[in-house]
């Protein structure tokens, strides 16, 4: 009996999962720690006020309104075989310069989300009945972007986050993120700073989806704080304004874009350098060190995503959604439109403390190893996050 | 079917935490096990740093305020006690009307334990009198150490919650439809006023996670 037509009919089933359990997953964790994203009703009331569109309903999870930047995904991600990595990062003053100095940001991951389907190198026996099972599948899919959720509010960055995006006052730190299918791993001095944790995977014959996260413990060694003054209008040129507020002295760029969350450069897009990454992207800015990383994939973004889905569930029970209820919209010109900026007026200055988040995780401290027998040969272009599997390590 | 057990970290608490600490563990318990259609809602504590998750469904909120006032009513009655409150997940299975009436016969297939040990705390005394052996003014750092304990201790066991949820999924039931939130079946436990009542109660529930064919 051959494996893949026995598959077939399951197939568009388990692609539709696998693809919405991305797009779900990325949805969860830009909205938990990305606050320039448009943000939407946090009240729970599913009866409050907008229908739920049915690409919501995914999983059972309302998040409301998709950010834009998500729909980027079905551009970038070749195959659903990739892993998607989000690294969320921090911007903020380098350590060494005083807050009235002249100083550039720095960037720091301070999280590193990989959520991939797994597919093992020895496929096991399929299962008897693949309807029951790929129900199991999704189910199991829904108490795991549950756990995801609840545990996003528990990590450290949670609380940054939280700050940025519901206190009225600026801040000299930004959190901006990238997605990729690939990442550079972490120097060892940052990974001295960080836990793994690794959410148990949830069976998806022929594989598994995964869902993991590198993180730092604490965020008190970074000088978060609000910023002294910020004018509360907009600038859009910034180069020329050196008496305005002594904390927003930017490189002067030498590169097309200048990489800092101070600027509304998106609001007038600088050119456009879209096909540099074809598969990855970041919020607001395109900077010339991640051009200089290697890429396996050259070119424009490979429209490989099938649109429409040509699957479907037939007749599906309650808790299905019934169809892939988006269209797919036509690649963005600009990949840096995502962010939007916002400057609040500066309200009195308060001291914040920042708890040392020294997090010991009571789950499994010892993180395994990032499953190598999942690592499939069949994929030699994927580039593992972990250092140990990665080609170059930094010191 | 198994019934999956999980006995949460014993924390202590103060009697006026009591009320968040419920709040924040029992809906974060269900909000892992309400699989049908939710509108995630965050809340955050006041008295701890600690952000959790609830359904947004208004009747679960109602139905579990209730439960922890009763709980808070038994525990002034009997103080200085550690006491359980048993949150348990059930399937709804109809006997067959063989010689016995149609009896309605719950299967329980989750059982959660929170557990509690509520300090009662002489502070009014010590406040008021000032040649006392306790210090007068505990300390400011000392409740701020014992309140970021206490915080440490509920994060461990809502990242114990996520975890046992995580690990054991195959026992949960396939997710019963419905319009809005839709829950499992379930009830919360409290002890009830006599002790060895409640005792009573824990063997009973124990006797019913067998077999669905036993007779209890």
């Amino acid at each position: 009996m051959d494996l893949q037509s026995n598959l077939q009919p399951e197939s568009g089933k388990l692609e539709q999962i696998v693809s919405q359990f991305l797009l779900k997953s990325l949805h969860i964790i830009l909205d938990s720690r990305v606050p320039s994203l448009r943000p939407h009703d946090r009240s729970g009331d599913l009866s409050l006020g907008s229908q739920v569109r049915k690409s919501d309903k995914w999983f059972n999870l309302v998040l409301g309104d998709r950010p834009a930047a998500l729909d980027n995904l079905n551009f970038w991600h070749r195959n659903v075989m990739d892993p998607m990595i989000i690294d969320v990062i921090l911007v903020h003053q380098g350590s060494n310069s005083p807050s009235m100095a002249v100083g550039g940001s720095v960037e720091t991951v301070i999280e590193r989300w990989v959520v991939q389907y797994e597919y093992p190198r020895v496929v096991a026996a399929q299962p008897s009945e693949s309807s029951a099972y790929y129900k199991k599948t999704y189910k199991k899919s829904i108490i795991l972007l549950r756990a995801l959720y609840s545990q996003m509010r528990l990590l450290p960055a949670y609380r940054i986050f939280r700050q940025l995006s519901t206190s009225s006052r600026t801040y000299n730190f930004d959190i901006i993120y990238k997605v990729s299918s690939f990442s550079d791993p972490f120097s060892r001095a940052e990974e001295g700073m960080m836990e793994e944790h690794s959410f148990p995977a949830v069976e998806a014959y022929p594989g598994r989806l995964c869902i993991s996260v590198t993180y730092r413990t604490t965020l008190s060694d970074f000088n978060l704080e609000p910023s002294t003054s910020m004018p509360p209008k907009i600038i859009t040129d910034y180069v020329g304004s050196p008496n305005t507020d002594p904390l927003r002295s930017l490189p002067s760029s030498g590169k097309g874009v200048s990489a800092t969350s101070f600027t509304l450069r998106g609001v007038q897009a600088p050119a456009p350098v879209p096909s540099q990454r074809p598969h990855s992207w970041t919020s607001g800015f395109h900077r010339a060190a991640f051009s200089a990383q290697n890429q396996p994939f050259v070119g424009s973004p490979p429209a490989y995503y099938p649109s429409p889905m040509p699957y479907d569930y037939p007749s599906p029970p309650a808790y299905y959604p019934s169809s892939m209820p988006y269209d797919y919209p036509s690649p963005p010109t600009d990949i840096h439109g995502n962010r939007v900026q916002h400057y609040r007026a500066p309200t009195h200055q308060k001291a914040i403390s920042h708890d040392d988040y020294q997090l010991s995780p009571p789950f499994s401290p010892s993180p395994s190893p990032s499953s190598p027998s999942y690592i499939s040969n069949a994929y030699p272009m994927q580039t593992r996050v972990r250092s140990e599997t990665a080609p170059k390590q930094k010191d | 079917m198994n019934c999956e057990v999980c006995q949460l970290k014993e924390l202590e608490v103060e009697h006026f935490e009591i009320r968040e600490v419920l709040r924040c563990i029992l809906h974060t318990i269900v909000f892992h096990r309400a699989l049908g259609l939710v509108r995630p809602k965050d809340v955050d504590l006041e008295l701890f740093d600690v952000t959790y998750v609830q359904c947004g469904d208004v009747e679960l909120e109602k139905k579990i305020d209730e439960k922890i006032e009763h709980f808070i009513s038994w525990v002034e009655k009997h103080p200085n006690k550690k006491s359980q409150i048993c949150l348990s997940f059930y399937e709804v299975k109809n006997k067959q009307p063989y010689w016995f009436t149609n009896k309605i016969e719950r299967l329980y297939w989750e059982q959660w334990y929170i557990n509690l040990n509520v300090a009662q705390h002489l502070k009014a005394h010590s406040s008021k009198s000032h040649n006392s052996k306790v210090v007068v003014d505990p300390g400011e750092e000392e409740r701020i150490a014992r309140r970021a304990a206490v915080e440490a201790s509920l994060r461990e066991v809502l990242f114990q919650i996520i975890k046992f949820v995580n690990e054991k999924k195959d026992h949960v039931p396939p997710i019963p439809n419905g319009d809005g939130v839709v829950y499992f079946p379930h009830e919360i436990t409290i002890p009830s006023s006599s002790d060895s009542a409640f005792g009573m109660d824990m063997i009973k529930r124990m006797l019913q996670t067998g077999h669905p064919t036993m007779l209890s």
